[in-house]
């Protein structure tokens, strides 16, 4: 009996794997990049975890940095900026 | 010509239509199986190599290559004169206006609407009259099922996954209308967007699915778009809560026939709808739409729910009898879409 041959039809090319930057070994110190994405009320929740950072840790500084859209990547000159500036980075969504 | 596609061997035509939905190929109705010489066939409808990649999706970096586009047509039950249109659709929808990603994974559960315009409506039947938006007419049907079996296939945009939006709807089956440029009056919209009548074009645009306006009452270009304009602001829309995007209004064959005898254009049509497509600033800032206190005043400051009047395309297309349009708000506001228009000519 004669077979049907089916193409694939999803992507089977590579996919780019990302990975985890290293753990700080301490926070005392650090500066944090704080990572707006734009959404209403993601500044609200960054500001509540800056200030537990602050208070509990001992953290060095922060860098805030807001999306110019959220449903788009980082811009460049953002990333540029957290990666030169800061030692972690925390985002937040909002809504 | 060389397919790089994986080839899956079964027994039979029965067989093949079970074996794609266990593969999970299906966005849930059964597929015709992508057997190899119909996908030659359907890459056969463009002149663009099978390899060539026709854009690639944002946020996620992924390629779309033609013979991926053919496969997934194939499935859904596409001819291969509806290549080009359909590649120019993938195209548009990589432009980093239109933001791929976003609609795709969002909550919001928006979709790309595709308007058809120039002579491919012919060429292909592509309903833009009676009905417009399904069911009944194989390109309009099957043109949007691919686009959305290339969405889940090649860029993995799986309800539950990757696509995480909350209600669904059924313009993520197929969502592709023309403009019925045979018996409108107006400019057509590929027209308008800075194309020639001749050029065969797509408008690509990320929208919610489309509400109807009935106004059987109304008669003067006044009454008719006042109601329209109603139903552009109101509070549950998209565009009211994520600030100013694009809309667009589909007129229908009666209330466009009213409309154009009273001697309206469509940049008149515009122009009133952005004057009256309006909430107080102070019900915006109660419900959230608009940030900060409610002020003195702001019960008499009128916000209108478009950037400017630009912002609304009109569309001239649905059945001759019956006075309905319709509005279809976007999925959000153009920081992060936009509508792309792109010739259909490969």
């Amino acid at each position: 009996m004669a077979h049907l041959r089916l193409l694939n039809p999803k992507y089977e090319g590579e996919v780019p794997a990302g990975r985890l930057a290293a753990r700080l070994a301490s926070l005392d110190g650090a500066r944090i990049g704080l990572l707006d994405n734009d959404k209403p009320k993601a500044n609200r929740l960054l500001e509540h975890v800056a200030g537990l950072l602050e208070a509990r840790h001992g953290v060095g500084g922060f860098v805030r940095v807001r999306k110019g859209s959220a449903t788009k990547p980082a811009e460049e000159e953002h990333i540029r900026r957290l990666l030169g500036e800061a030692d972690a980075v925390v985002t937040a969504i909002g809504d | 010509m060389k397919l790089t596609s994986t080839v899956h061997k079964v027994e039979d035509s029965l067989d093949a239509i079970d074996f794609c939905y266990a593969q999970g190929w299906s966005d849930g109705l059964p597929v015709v199986p992508p057997s190899e010489p119909r996908v030659l066939a359907m890459v056969a409808g463009t002149r663009r190599d099978p390899s060539e990649v026709v854009g690639v999706i944002n946020s996620i970096s992924r390629p779309i290559t033609v013979e991926k586009i053919a496969v997934n047509a194939v499935m859904a039950g596409c001819l291969p004169i509806y290549m080009p249109v359909l590649v120019a659709v993938i195209e548009a929808m990589c432009d980093p206006a239109f933001n791929f990603h976003g609609p795709a994974a969002s909550t919001k559960s928006g979709a790309p609407l595709v308007v058809v315009n120039g002579p491919v409506i012919k060429d292909l039947d592509v309903n833009g009259k009676v009905g417009l938006f399904g069911p009944g007419w194989r390109a309009n049907a099957t043109i949007g099922r691919a686009v959305r079996l290339v969405m889940r296939n090649v860029g993995g945009y799986i309800p539950g996954e990757m696509d995480r939006g909350t209600m669904g709807a059924p313009s993520r089956y197929s969502y592709v209308i023309a403009e019925n440029e045979e018996e409108s009056p107006w400019i057509p919209l590929h027209v308008e967007r800075g194309f020639q009548p001749s050029d065969s074009c797509v408008t690509v645009y990320a929208a919610e699915a489309p509400q109807q306006v009935n106004d059987h009452h109304g008669r003067k270009p006044e009454e008719i778009l006042g109601t329209v304009a109603d139903s552009m602001a109101r509070l549950g829309n998209f565009n009211v809560l994520t600030g100013p995007g694009e809309h667009m209004v589909v007129l229908g064959g009666e209330h466009m026939r009213d409309i154009a005898d009273a001697g309206w254009n469509k940049a008149r049509i515009r122009g009133f709808l952005f004057e009256h497509c309006r909430r107080p600033a102070d019900l915006l800032k109660r419900r959230g739409s608009l940030p900060g206190p409610v002020e003195s005043g702001d019960d008499r400051k009128m916000i209108p729910m478009v950037e400017r009047a630009s912002d609304i395309m009109i569309v001239a297309a649905g059945g001759a009898g019956g006075r309905f349009s319709c509005i279809i708000p976007c999925w959000a506001g153009t920081s992060a879409s936009r509508a792309v228009t792109r010739r259909s000519n490969s």
